[in-house]
Formats: C-alpha cells, structure tokens, sequence
C-alpha cells in the first residue's frame, strides 16, 4: 500500500516539476533571435565625423547606421564617485519616445570633470586615473584604468538598435504589397509574436537594443542574477541559451540553468588578476545576456602563450533588451571591492535593518490560526530555541482580499500581535499586488473607479487570475496608485495590525497564472501610456517603493522591514530578498549560497533561502545542514509549502532538534557582528556575503569557488552541504604576496596556518566556520529568546591574532530600531590589538549610550599564556584573571567597562 | 465423626494489648508519620514562599537603561542577591539566595576558606563570585540569580506544591532572567524596576 501511495507521489511529483515549455528559448523571442542573429565583426554602426560636442563633464556624439543611414545620439559621461562612464545611446529623432529606467538609480550620478583629447585619429576621454577611446569605423570604446584597457564595447560588433517604425498596414490585396511592406526581410514575430496561447500585438513593432561588453583582463564573469546556477557565468554561446533576465514566478525552477527567475540585475562584472571592471545595463525591459567565452582550443592556447598575456579572444556579454534605450554605467575598478562599491554608489545600499530582522524568521504556508501562532511561539519557548518573527502566508486573509483577516480563524489579530511582541518578538504578513475582482471589497473598488488598476491594450482593465481568483494589478507605476497602496499600510486605515507588524511582498513580478510565461501581457498599458513591455522587470520594484513608503509613514520611527521576491537593481534600498520556492534537497541547499553570492555582489546583501526548501518534505539530516548553513547567510527564514508535513524543530527527533538549536543560538550570538556588517554596508557599500575573489583578487584558483564564502573580511564559512559526509574540503586562500592568512576555528580556535584545499573532519553538530587571524569579532554569548531582549546584554570580543600579533575589528550599537543612528545616535568602536595591548577607540562622538558592558575578551593566537590582565578605563586600573581556553586561546575574565566608555586591557605576563 | 466441642467464651485467653507485636509496631509506625506530617508542615510554613514577601537587593537596579554604569559596580561587595522575609519586628531572617532551589540551600553557603563548590562538579571558586554576573561553573550553578550562564536555572521563588511540600521544582532558563518578560508567576525572575509582574500565582 505504501509502496503504491509513493508512487503516485513519485509520478506527482514529477509531473509538479517545472516545465520549460511554458517559458520562451531565445529562439522563440523574436528580439532576442534577431539581436543574437547579428554576426560579430561587421558592424554597420560609425561615428559621424565632426559631430563631437565637448562639456565639462560629458561629450556627444552622433552615430550612424550605415545599413540605412538611421542616426543615433551618443552621451558619455563622466561621474564622479569612482571616476566611472554612463554611456547613452538612443535615437536622434524617434517615432516616440523611448523608455528610460530612472527608478533604480538611488539618485542622478554626479557627473565630474572630464578632460578630452581630440586628435584626428581618435578621440579620447579621461576621468581621474581612467579613460575612455574612442574609434569611429567600426564603432567601438575601450575603457582603460591605468592604461590597462578593461572593457571594450561593440568590439564585437554586435551593436544593435532597433529604430521605432510606423506599423505597415495589414495586407488587403496583392497590388500594394510592395509599398506596405518596405522591408520584406522582417522575419515573422517581428511585428507581432505568439507564444502558446497568447499574442503580443506589439503595436511599436521591433525596438530591440543590443550592446557587446569584452573585458579583456577577466579570467571570470559574473553577476546577472537572478539565475539558479552557478556564482561564475557559463560560456552560452554557441551552447544553448543565454541567461535570462525577465522577472517570472518559475514553478519548480530547474538547477543549473540560465532560465529567468523572480528577479533581474543587470549588472555584470568581469575580473581578473590585473584588473576589474563591470557593466550596469540600466534596462527594465525582458534581456537576455550572451556569454563568449575565450577560445580554449590548442592553438588559441599557444597564440596566448607566444604573445603574452594578451588574450585572443576575451570573455564578452552580449546584452539584448526588448525595448528602452542603452544606457550603461561602466564601471572602473580596479578591484572587485571596488567595482562592488561603484555599483552601489549608483543604486544604493540596504539601508541598516533593525535588529529583529538580522535573527531567525519562522514562516510556513500556512499557520492555521491564530491559537497556532502562538503555540509555535510558545513551543519555541518551551524547548529554548530563540525566534524572533512569524509569519503568515496568504491564508490569513479573508479569500485573498488583502489587508483583511478571515474572521475565522484570526478573529482577534491585535491580541495574537500582543501575544508575540510581549516576547519582544513580531510577526510579518503577506501583501501581493494582486487584487481580487469582488464588488464591495474596496481595495477593489477604489481601484475601479479611480483607474488604477494597469490597462490591457484596448485601455481596459487588465484581468488575470492568481490566488484570488479573477484579479486585477494596480498600476504602481503611477505615483497616486503608489500612494493610495502605501495609504493602506496606515494603522489607521488597516485597523486590524498594529505598527510593528512588518510586510512580505510575494507574486510581485507580477505573477499571473493565466499571462503568457505567467506574467503580465507585454502590450498592457502602464502610468504615462508606457507597455508593459517596457518596465516588466520594474514591477516588483514599483511595488517595494509604495510599501516602503507606507511602512515609512505608519511609524516614522520605526525602520521598516519588507520581503520581496520580485527585484531590479535599486530594490535592495527598499527590501530583503529570498530566493523564492526552492526545494528540499541537497542540490538546492548548495544552490542557497551560489544564488545569494550572486546576488550580494549585485547590491543585494540582505539574502536568503527558505530554510529546509520550500517544496517537497525535508528530512532529518539536510534540515539539520540546511540550519547550519542558513544560520550564516544575512536573511534566515525557515518556510515551505501549504502540501508539506509540519516541520517546525520540536517535530523531528530529539537530536536534531538540538542540532537546530544549537546553529540557532549560534546565530544570535554572532548577531552584533550581523548588525555591525549591515551599518558598514550602508555606509561603505560593500557585500556584506562575498565571494572569495572579493577579498583574494589574485588567487585564480579562488575566483570561481561558491561552496564557501566569506562574511566581509572576517569569518571563512564552508557549511556541509552534503549528505553523509564526515570531512568537508575547505579552501584557505592565498593572498597577493603568495602567503595565506591565519584561520581560527571558531568553536575551538584551532589554528590553521596553510593554504590550499584542507579536509577537515566534521561530526553532526560542526558548522567549518574560521576566523581570519587579524580581526576582531564582537559577539554576544546570552542568547535570548528573541534578539530585542538582548540590547542590553554584555558583549564578547573575539580576537583572532595574524602573524604579527595584531588585529583590528569594529563594533557598531544604536536602539536597533529607530533612524535615530542617522543623526548620530549610535556607538561605533574600533578595537586594535598590538603589543599585548587591546585597545578600543570611538569613531566619532558617541552620542548613545548603554547599559552593554564587556563580559569577556577571548584571544586566540598568542605565544605564551599571560598570567594577568588589566584594564585601564576612566583613569581607572583594575585587574583581570585570565582563563585557559581551548587551544592555547585565553579569555580576559570580566573587563566589565561599559561599552561607551574607551577602555585599554594589556596582558600582563 | 468426630463430635463438635464447644468452648465457653469465659474460658479464653486473652493476649493483653502490650504483648501484640504487630499491632505495637503499626501503630508506633502510625504516630510517627502524624508526627512527621506536623513536623513537615511546621517547616514548610515557615519557609518564605507561603507567606507574604518582600524582596530585597543588595543592588539597586537603574531604572533608566540610557544610564552609564559599571557593571563591576552593579554587585555589592560579597553578598549575593538575597531575598527577606518581610518580617521587621524578627531580627533573625531567612536569607535566601534569589533563584536556587530550596534543596540546594546549604550548598549556596561559603565553606571555611570562603569558596563555593560548583553544584555538580569539584571546582571550586571564591564566593565572591558566586553572582557576580560572570559565569564560571561549567553547570552555572554560580549565577542562580542571574543571566550569566548560557545553561543556568532559575527556580521561580513560588513554587505551587502539595501541603506535604511534594511537587517538582519549577525553573525556567536563566536567559529569561531580566529579560523584561515575566516567566514566573511571582515576577521572581524580574527585578528591572522598570518591568512591574503581576503575581499570577494564585
């Protein structure tokens, strides 16, 4: 009988996964078939001799297409933060305007003063230590920092841009096919396009944009994301399709594949030992990005090896957008960090979360009621593993009408609200764009009689199906939609939640259960008579901005916390992101930190994966591993599916549940570095969760590694991620003068000093996670049962000594909840450690103060045993006693100085 | 067949009370137990937790927590945070050290060289340090009336029992201590001044 039951599960099962039928090849999109189509080296696009304007910090130019003489404005300019280029090219006169993404830009680029080179043979242009050549026939621009030359565009020549033409008039008889149809070359789904079911009557026609992008330094490409595939980008030309940048709710979706996912970022980075660079394509329209890969034939290898360093045939990204125009922001390095820094100068950074957000979220589709609410949050209590959020899915509302509770089963909201936040804990709940068509709920009507839901292309309301059933999308790309949404958020207006009840944008790409790829039609109609077509990927974003707002003005002095699936560059500003419905297995455990390096070097840093795997049952071991991975990733949220076994730790056998419990306290203890990494990410703009390379540009055999990672500069975390193993390969990294670093086990402060691969044992509770010797990591060793309940405890400094017994580390403390910090409310500390001498200095004034004191200082790394301490603060000496810890690591007992005072503690031996 | 022979009641011996073993033995058992039972219920009312307390602390916790102060500063000198009886007129009160379990009462006093012995291991530390906010038994035994210990108890001050004084010890983690959330029906575990607990005992 069982046997039975598990086949049909089986058969279910795979006919559940995903079918990629139902979502376009290059070669079923018309644009991008045309655009991958052009063969490279035979560019018709040039300069037009004598066209050069000249400005302070920008020229122009015209171009031309010598196919049929359509002429182009060029604008290169320079920006001041990191001396980078913003090129732009569109039509000199189009039929209408083309579309420009501006909303993923945190705010105009700062243009600087650029100096510029007119010679008869070329024209150059140089910001700071960068610069930008210029050739007219073929065109082309090489980017160079230092005189190395890092990227080069159209080298290739597959230059595209598609000019808007009058649609020519359907055919009514033979005579005039002739002058109807001017170009007989446009091959079917050039004008119109049907994908199963559903036409796109394209009434702009063709307007595709296409750019190329070398970088002849790169030995790696990555970046795009949203994909679930590999950190490094795979050669697709000539090898099936390229990566797809179009936001889509993918049922199931595919492992190693280059199929388009939830979210777009259409930033690209090519690096190599020499020099980084990377491209942002500022377009919100459907894109698919091409890799070339370098020739690995023989005699390429040999042409390499006889001339040099220069590469043949470089790495290259063929970028292919649908409609828009091109606008790229080049960025110049020259080192990863760098380049991940000029990125996020122009789109922004996640602003600091409050602290809940940076602890463990508890989350299932679905909790019943609201006496299962607060069971699981007593549960979580009962066997003393700390939590700090709940959530509810969609089956909180009345039948999908949002910012309503079904009466039935979450009756009283406001005390099951009370019931959590007592704990100090909160609850986030579900928000989608999607708006059921029912007459009196009055979302609905609002939006009916306001016009605010988005058009079809007759200019009626657009009608599709989702979890409501028949419903509408609200056009949030007018700024009075988003408001009205944002209005909603209002303890005022949604009566029944209270202000600390944070929000989950899901199904925001929008997903549409009967659109063409489960999306919207691309020729509805948006906010200022712009298609769909044209802002598809900035539709989640749209919604993000409206929510922010709203959550902005419920409590001004509150920092909000948003989820969102849906994402475009510049949504990290707004929201935290998950990798949407992963599944339970091993593969897609992996997957978790291969998706979210991609996406923290794209901006995004606040990242996550549903905990256990979203579809399918988890068993015993992989959600163990799953915890003990996901513990040290930035979003940590446990979640799965409506058709899933409860899964909550206390359900599964005693051991693993201690094991869970064990990775969660983990996490909370190591929460004031989290906190500390996200202040630093706002101000500085770096990944908070980097790849290898970030930190060991040189180390080639680093670049393409995504197993592993660190967490800023400080910790090296390589979870186990495969079932039944009992060693794991660790990679300690070499650094610019061929040495390694110093690494710290951080349960046991085991040194290791090589570089290389090492295997290292690890049992079922062991999570390889080292500390880099030369930093200093602040902790909390209290774990409560929900992080707000922890701002007051002591703190534990880490010290982790490199090889010449130093090391330095920061600590950040505020109200972990307010904006307060903005105007300078806060604590941050720099601790250095050298000559036997901790020494801790404010940066800045501290203008917040705390009850948190020093509970102990730990140093691993040292020679010899001290046999004392002291701590000298406010002219004040006392003495320490010093404790044994675990390999040859000691702990300061009790330094007990407040943590707003400056302290010194010097080992005495 | 043997014929029935009938005995007169008068001819009987009677064994004299004293001399039945058996029943002595039962009923000295008997009085014991009474005994003990009054004994028992004698002690248990005296214990602090059934009659009305009021609690004391050799530290005054702030109750603004944008306070700077030393935590070294917290503790007063040697004595451990100890509760009263709210007895004024009696000069001899019960001390008892917030947080441990009755049982352990003997356990929580200083030995000759002033040191106190971890409750389940031999290692020995100086009173001094026995809640001084640092934790240094591997059990956490020496923080009964703080959050210090990552596996510490806290034994909530009432503890709901049989007359008899029967019932398990209740505790809850020593995390929950001062943690601005009221575990124990007494507020036991709250002494920030600033947290007011409800008794929900009875």
């Amino acid at each position: 009988m069982s046997l039975i039951l598990f086949f049909i599960f089986a058969i279910l099962q795979s006919s559940l996964s995903v079918d990629p039928s139902n979502f376009k090849t290059c070669e079923q999109s018309s644009f991008c078939k045309r655009c991958r189509s052009v063969k490279p080296g035979q560019s018709h696009y040039a300069i037009i001799p004598g066209s050069l304007n000249s400005y302070s910090d920008s020229v122009t130019l015209e171009l031309v297409n010598k196919e049929n003489q359509h002429k182009f404005d060029l604008k290169l300019t320079g920006l001041v933060k990191g001396n980078n280029f913003r090129l732009e090219i569109d039509e000199k006169q189009p039929l209408s305007p083309r579309y420009r993404v501006t909303d993923s830009l945190k705010e105009t680029p700062t243009a600087g003063q650029i100096k510029v080179i007119d010679t008869n043979e070329q024209l150059t242009v140089s910001i700071g230590p960068n610069k930008a050549v210029f050739h007219s026939e073929p065109f082309r621009i090489d980017f160079y920092h230092n005189e190395i030359l890092t990227t080069s565009v159209n080298s290739k020549g597959l230059m595209k841009f598609e000019e808007l033409r009058s649609k020519p008039k359907p055919v009514e008889s033979s005579e005039n096919q002739e002058e109807q149809q001017p170009s007989v070359e446009d091959e079917p789904g050039t004008w119109e396009e049907n994908f199963k079911s559903h036409h796109d009557s394209k009434p702009k026609g063709p307007e595709a944009v296409a750019l190329d992008f070398s970088f002849p330094e790169a030995d790696i490409l990555f970046g795009i994301p949203e994909h679930a595939d590999s950190f490094a980008l795979r050669t697709t030309h000539g090898k099936g399709d390229p990566y797809r940048l179009y936001n889509l709710d993918v049922f199931e979706y595919e492992l190693n594949s280059r199929m388009a996912l939830y979210g777009s970022v259409p930033v690209l980075y090519g690096h190599g030992q020499r020099a980084s660079a990377g491209v942002f394509w500022n377009n919100a329209a459907e894109t698919w990005v091409d890799i070339h890969g370098p020739e690995s034939n023989v005699v390429s290898s040999i042409v390499k090896f006889v001339s040099g360093s220069v590469k043949s045939d470089p790495y290259a990204a063929h970028f292919i957008s649908e409609s828009g125009v091109i606008d790229v922001f080049i960025l110049m390095g020259p080192t990863p960090l760098d380049t991940f820094k000029q990125y996020t100068d122009i789109t922004g950074t996640v602003p600091l979360p409050q602290q809940f957000a940076l602890a463990y979220h508890q989350c299932r589709w679905n909790y019943n009621d609201q006496k299962d609410v607060i069971t699981v949050s007593e549960k979580f209590d009962e066997y003393d593993i700390p939590m700090d959020t709940m959530w509810l899915d969609i089956e909180y509302t009345d039948n999908k009408k949002y910012f309503t509770w079904d009466k039935q089963k979450f009756g009283d909201s406001i005390e099951m609200i009370k019931n959590l936040t007592d704990l100090g804990r909160h609850l986030t709940i579900i928000i989608d764009p999607h708006i059921k068509r029912e007459g009196g709920y009055f979302f609905h009507d609002d939006c009916t009689n306001k016009g605010y839901y988005t058009k079809n292309k007759d200019n009626n309301d657009y009608e599709g199906w989702c979890w409501p059933g028949s419903a509408s999308y609200p056009d949030l790309f007018n700024p009075e939609v988003r408001k009205y949404f944002a209005d909603q958020y209002l303890v005022e207006n949604f009566k029944t939640y209270t202000k600390d009840v944070m929000i989950w944008n899901d199904m925001n790409e929008p997903s549409v259960f009967n659109g063409p790829e489960v999306t919207m039609l691309k020729d509805n109609l948006h906010f200022g008579g712009w298609e769909h077509r044209d802002v598809h990927n900035l539709y989640g974003h749209m919604q993000l901005v409206s929510t922010f707002d709203g959550l902005s003005r419920r409590d001004p002095n509150q920092r909000p916390f948003i989820l969102s699936r849906a994402h475009f560059s510049g949504s990290q500003r707004y929201a935290a992101i998950w990798t949407g419905d992963n599944k339970a297995d091993w593969e897609h455990l992996e997957h978790s930190i291969k998706m979210c390096l991609s996406e923290s070097v794209a901006g995004f840093s606040f990242c996550g994966s549903d905990v256990g795997g979203f579809f399918g049952n988890v068993e015993a071991e992989l959600f163990r591993r799953w915890y003990q991975a996901a513990a040290f990733q930035p979003f940590f949220r446990s979640h799965a599916h409506i058709d899933t076994k409860r899964r909550e730790p206390w359900l599964f056998p005693e051991e693993t549940r201690l094991i869970i419990r064990d990775a969660l306290r983990k996490r909370y203890s190591y929460l004031p570095l989290w906190y500390t990494m996200f202040y630093e990410h706002e101000t500085v703009g770096l990944p908070v969760m980097r790849p290898m390379l970030a930190q060991y540009p040189h180390d080639k055999d680093a670049f393409a590694i995504d197993s592993q990672y660190l967490l800023q500069d400080k910790l090296l975390v390589r979870p186990v991620m495969q079932q039944g193993v009992n060693k794991v390969d660790v990679y300690f990294p070499v650094k610019d003068d061929k040495t390694g670093d110093l690494w710290y086990d951080i349960d046991n402060y085991q040194k290791y000093e090589n570089t290389g691969y090492i295997s290292v044992p690890v049992d079922e509770n062991k999570i390889p996670i080292y500390q880099r010797g030369g930093t200093i990591v602040p902790k909390k060793e209290r774990i409560r049962r929900s992080s707000p309940l922890m701002i007051h405890d002591p703190y534990t400094l880490i010290v982790a000594l490199d090889k010449n017994h130093q090391a330095k580390g920061t600590l950040f403390i505020d109200d972990e909840k307010s904006y307060e910090y903005r105007s300078g409310k806060f604590i941050y500390t720099e601790f250095t450690f050298d000559k036997d001498t901790l020494r801790s200095k404010f940066i800045g004034t501290p203008k917040y103060s705390t009850n948190s004191w020093l509970e102990r200082v730990v140093i691993a790394g040292l020679n010899r045993q001290p046999k004392q301490a002291k701590i000298t603060y406010e002219g004040k000496t006392e003495e320490l006693d010093i404790l044994e810890n675990a390999h040859g690591a000691i702990t300061v007992r009790k330094p007990g100085s407040n943590m707003a005072k400056e302290f010194t503690i010097q080992l005495i031996y | 067949m043997m014929k029935k022979e009938w005995v007169k009641r008068e001819n009987m011996y009677y064994k004299p009370f004293y001399k039945q073993k058996a029943k002595v033995l039962l009923l000295v058992i008997f009085l014991f137990a009474i005994a003990f039972f009054v004994y028992e219920i004698v002690v248990i009312n005296q214990l602090p937790m059934s009659s009305p307390i009021k609690t004391t602390y050799s530290y005054n916790y702030n109750n603004n927590f944008n306070n700077n102060r030393e935590p070294r500063n917290r503790k007063a000198s040697n004595s451990p945070t100890q509760l009263k009886t709210d007895d004024n007129q009696n000069e001899k009160s019960l001390e008892i050290i917030r947080g441990i379990r009755l049982f352990d009462y003997h356990a929580y006093k200083p030995d000759s060289k002033n040191m106190f012995h971890c409750l389940s291991d031999s290692k020995a530390i100086p009173y001094s340090r026995v809640n001084d906010d640092f934790c240094d038994c591997a059990d956490g035994s020496d923080e009964p009336s703080t959050n210090a210990c990552a596996n510490g108890k806290f034994y909530c001050r009432y503890q709901k029992r049989h007359i008899t004084g029967r019932g398990r010890d209740f505790y809850i983690p020593s995390s929950r201590v001062n943690d601005r959330v009221c575990d124990c029906c007494d507020g036991s575990d709250e002494t920030d001044s600033n947290v007011n607990c409800r008794n929900r005992c009875l």
